[in-house]
């Protein structure tokens, strides 16, 4: 399931843009030298990648609709990523596991969040292929979408302007997509349906709630 | 989980005890050769065990509360059976597959269907061990108990009167008491909260509870 999720505020907004006017980027290859198809830009510089990366992780994890469409245990530090005119990332899959600097992650999850207006560049919009049907993300700034690593996706070339994101990738206590959503679903009824209810069928499917989550979830770990 | 049904009629009940009164009823022995605890006594006529069962059958197919907690793929022909002083069905265990008619099935669950009054009778109960604790049913005329076939019971001995039940066992589409269970308790909130919820809340919850039948349940 894809998913939509304002995440930053105007400040915060703001304070990416900031570091990203401030500080140096890398061409994207220098984390996936073999991939020919990435063609962007990432931010190289320690200093800006811990404030940038710091501001999105909390971000992310205050935000009670991602976690509970996400239920994640593991949130990579997001990387601001630019597109400047011709730039692009051809059609690619995201690595099932990667390092991060405390530990491994496996990334059930990936996660784009938009920083700057969508008029004011061209072209660059997140194209997933869902077999022969094609969905298309350009959001607006501090607007993160959350959709399933398991896809084949591009971002299609800019043609003018400056595409600037951020990307980050999650783990999910509940890997199989349709088991996660499912919970989800089911989570959203009850917290939208539950006070209507009578307090024993409330209990009940609390009960439901919590046995499919114990029955689907991952170990936890440490 | 274990559940207690209202399923027959009055008539029922008494078309099931005149058949039993009126045929010849045989050692339990005779379909288990094996096991020793079964001391109890079965019907042993084609046409009588043929009425019966049909009537207990159409008794089954009729109960939507037996269709909701049990989701049966296939059962057994229930067969009469009963318990005179000093008769008993030690601890055992069902078996998994049995033999029926139209072929195999596999028991998920089982069925015991009283047909006398409990107060005719001394003893007799449908003890169910569980773990270290005990469930013990003794019910009115009429009303059955559904619970899980992989359990270690016995019917305690009679010591007076005579107990007059039908026991059959079920095949579900979904076999695993954990899902099975836990799909009942679902369809039966969403039955009794659905008409208070949003339209779209109602018809998410509905998709679930499809998703979950479709992702648990076998072919039938």
């Amino acid at each position: 399931m894809y998913k939509v999720i304002p995440l930053l505020t105007g400040a915060e907004i703001a304070e990416c843009q900031r570091i990203a006017a401030s500080t140096p980027f890398a061409d994207g290859r220098i984390t996936n030298p073999h991939n020919k198809a990435k063609q962007n830009e990432q931010l190289h510089d320690q200093a800006g990648y811990d404030r940038s990366s710091q501001l999105l992780q909390a971000a992310l994890i205050r935000n009670e609709e991602l976690l509970n469409f996400a239920f994640p245990v593991k949130v990579a530090p997001p990387l601001i990523t630019r597109y400047k005119p011709g730039m692009k990332y051809g059609l690619h899959t995201d690595v099932a596991y990667m390092q991060l600097p405390n530990g491994g992650l496996r990334s059930d999850l990936s996660c784009t969040i938009f920083l700057n207006e969508p008029s004011s560049y061209e072209g660059g919009s997140l194209h997933v292929r869902l077999n022969d049907a094609d969905m298309r993300f350009k959001l607006k700034p501090g607007e993160a979408i959350v959709y399933p690593s398991d896809t084949l996706h591009e971002v299609e070339p800019v043609t003018s302007g400056e595409r600037l994101v951020a990307i980050t990738f999650l783990q999910s206590r509940v890997q199989d997509p349709f088991r996660r959503n499912l919970l989800y679903e089911l989570n959203e009824v009850a917290a939208l349906e539950g006070l209507k209810m009578k307090p024993e069928n409330f209990t009940t499917l609390q009960l439901i709630q919590n046995q499919l989550l114990r029955y689907w979830g991952d170990v936890p770990r440490g | 989980m274990y559940r207690i049904l209202p399923l027959l009629t009055d008539e029922e009940i008494a078309e099931c005890r005149r058949i039993a009164a009126q045929s010849p009823f045989v050692d339990g022995r005779i379909t288990n050769p094996h096991n020793k605890a079964k001391q109890n006594e079965q019907l042993h006529q084609p046409e009588a065990y043929q009425n019966s069962s049909q009537l207990l059958m159409q008794a089954f197919g009729r109960s939507q509360e037996f269709r909701d907690f049990a989701f049966p793929a296939s059962m057994t022909p229930p067969f009469l059976t009963r318990y005179r002083p000093g008769m008993k069905y030690g601890l055992h265990t069902d078996s998994a597959y049995l033999r029926m008619p139209g072929g195999q099935i596999r028991s998920d669950l089982s069925c015991t269907i009283f047909l006398s009054e409990p107060e005719s009778y001394e003893g007799g109960h449908l003890h169910i061990r569980y773990g270290d604790s005990d469930l013990r049913f003794k019910l009115p005329a009429g009303e059955v108990i559904v619970y899980p076939s992989d359990t270690m019971h016995e019917v305690e001995p009679v010591t007076s009167g005579e107990r007059l039940v039908a026991v059959t066992f079920i095949q579900s589409l979904v076999p695993d008491p954990f899902r099975r269970t836990l799909l009942y308790n679902l369809n039966e909130v969403a039955a009794l909260e659905g008409l208070n919820m949003t339209d779209e809340n109602f018809m998410r919850l509905q998709l679930i509870q499809n998703q979950l039948l479709r992702h648990w349940g076998e072919k039938p």
